[in-house]
């Protein structure tokens, strides 16, 4: 591997970035050393737009295993993280072949059982007594009582999970994504345990289903899964899971970005009040710029010469999505939210076999929700400093304390 | 200590691990990395974060890092097997 793709006196160190804010450094990298081969990870790291598109596109790329390497982990440190493993053989987006078809398929049918049509008054309904709820209080933490209660209760509808499920299962999430990354044995430990509490709630719920004979998305997942496949009820039940967490967690952190963006613009914020119909660009722009999924990672099944640079069949390559949708070469003002931008094509919900399949999904609840925060009778202010998820994968607020503007002392605070 | 961890984890005699190497040339992964300091937080009942081992290139940065700070005592013999 050539030294020569970065600059020898430039140490890019990818865990060092501002969680909080992590586009200097990303625009850094890409102007910089757009198609760099970072020594300590072992891959290539992609910052331009065209060059993140076209490994996304390439169909030929495979996601990483990550279950085996835990499976290897768990080898190495003679632990049993069996749960974990079998929660992270049903991601979607680490899936291949066959399992992916599968998987992807049942999913599919979960998310279009109701339609979009019909959903919309759900979620509105949703939304709306929880943003009315919060609208009488003096403070609230705005990620966790409404960011993520609002995609976590419709996705429990959607399954056909009790609404009392919700809270307890965004519990069981926490952290989950972190087994992506590099963490220490005692969080694999911990997180084994959560996956395994979650695969056991979802099989009882399962199970119960099944037994009442009823028409929802976890009789669906039954069916896809169980009866036509074999597989066991656990398998069902991790599918069934993964479905809860990547609808919670990325669709929450779209719906708090958006109003910690609005909050540090007061102009926006207050046109967007006076106009809520704005919470549809706004949205569109809030994904393109804060990005939920920050890093996806391919391993290139074909030679390649990107940027000058020769890519080697079976190198892992890292593209950085928040980085490529900020890419000056491909969105004109890139760094800035432009509400008149309307709906660009974008890297935010992936692309290819794996592009999202809960794009449609998360754009109607993500405007349903911020429609009801624009039309709360007082606004809204910052109130304390926020809390970032410590993931590489998913960037999101996890505490976003807000209050009443003009309440007590307000202290607007950009939490850096 | 960290290179007796190490030498086991890459089956290697630790005599054969330079301070100095950079990791990646001795094949290091980041789920070795996790192994490592999984293990000498068990012997050693050090907390450390693994992307310890992926953040500083070498055995010599990573005692460096941990000086600067203040996680182990200057005390050379802590690097030695």
């Amino acid at each position: 591997m050539s030294s020569t793709a970065s600059p020898s006196n430039t140490k890019f160190d990818l865990f060092d970035h501002d969680l909080a804010d992590p586009y200097p450094y990303y625009d850094h990298l890409r102007s910089t050393a757009p198609v760099f081969w970072e020594p300590a990870l072992r891959l290539w790291v992609l910052t331009r737009y065209e060059d993140v598109r076209a490994v996304l596109y390439d169909e030929t790329a495979d996601p990483i295993d990550i279950a085996s390497s835990i499976a290897v982990l768990g080898r190495k440190t003679k632990r049993d993280f069996g749960a974990l493993i079998k929660l992270v053989e049903a991601i979607l987006f680490f899936q291949r072949g066959e399992r992916h078809k599968r998987d992807r398929r049942s999913l599919g049918r979960v998310l279009t059982r109701i339609p979009l049509s019909e959903l919309e008054p759900i979620i509105d309904a949703i939304a709306g007594s929880l943003a009315a709820e919060l609208a009488a209080r003096e403070r609230f933490d705005f990620a966790r009582e409404y960011a993520e209660m609002v995609p976590a209760l419709v996705i429990s509808h959607i399954l056909g999970l009790p609404a009392t499920d919700a809270r307890p299962l965004v519990e069981l999430s926490a952290d989950l994504t972190r087994a992506f990354d590099v963490v220490p044995i005692s969080l694999f430990t911990k997180l084994n345990r959560q996956a395994a509490a979650g695969i056991d709630r979802l099989v009882d719920r399962i199970t119960q289903a099944v037994a009442e004979k009823r028409n929802d998305g976890l009789t669906l997942i039954h069916e896809e899964v169980v009866q036509s496949e074999k597989a066991d009820l656990e398998e069902a039940a991790a599918l069934a899971f993964f479905a809860f967490i990547v609808a919670m967690e990325t669709t929450s952190a779209l719906i708090a970005s958006c109003v910690h963006r609005l909050l540090r613009d007061p102009d926006l914020y207050r046109s967007a009040r006076e106009n809520p119909a704005l919470a549809e660009p706004i949205v569109a722009e809030v994904t393109r710029l804060e990005c939920p999924v920050q890093r996806v990672v391919r391993i290139a099944r074909r030679a390649a010469s990107i940027g000058g640079q020769e890519i080697k069949e079976g190198d892992r390559i890292l593209l950085l999505l928040g980085a490529a949708n900020r890419d000056p070469a491909a969105f004109a003002r890139s760094q800035e939210l432009d509400a008149s931008r309307g709906e660009v094509e974008n890297v935010a919900f992936g692309g290819g076999k794996h592009f999202c399949l809960g794009t449609s999904l998360a754009r109607l609840e993500a405007r349903v929700a911020l429609g009801h925060i624009l039309r709360m009778p007082h606004a809204l202010c910052l109130a304390g400093p926020q809390n970032w998820y410590a993931a590489k994968t998913i960037r999101r607020i996890t505490s976003l304390p807000v209050q009443r503007a003009g309440a007590g002392e307000s202290q607007p605070n950009d939490g850096k | 200590m960290l290179i007796a961890e190490l030498a086991s984890i890459l089956q290697v005699d630790a005599s054969e691990i330079d301070p100095a190497k950079p990791f990646d040339e001795y094949g290091l992964d980041s789920t070795d990395a996790v192994v490592v300091v999984g293990l000498v937080e068990e012997r050693m009942g050090i907390e450390l974060e693994p992307e310890l081992l992926l953040r500083n290139r070498s055995i010599d940065e990573v005692i460096a890092a941990l000086l600067r700070e203040g996680k182990v005592k200057s005390s050379r013999s802590q690097a030695k097997p």
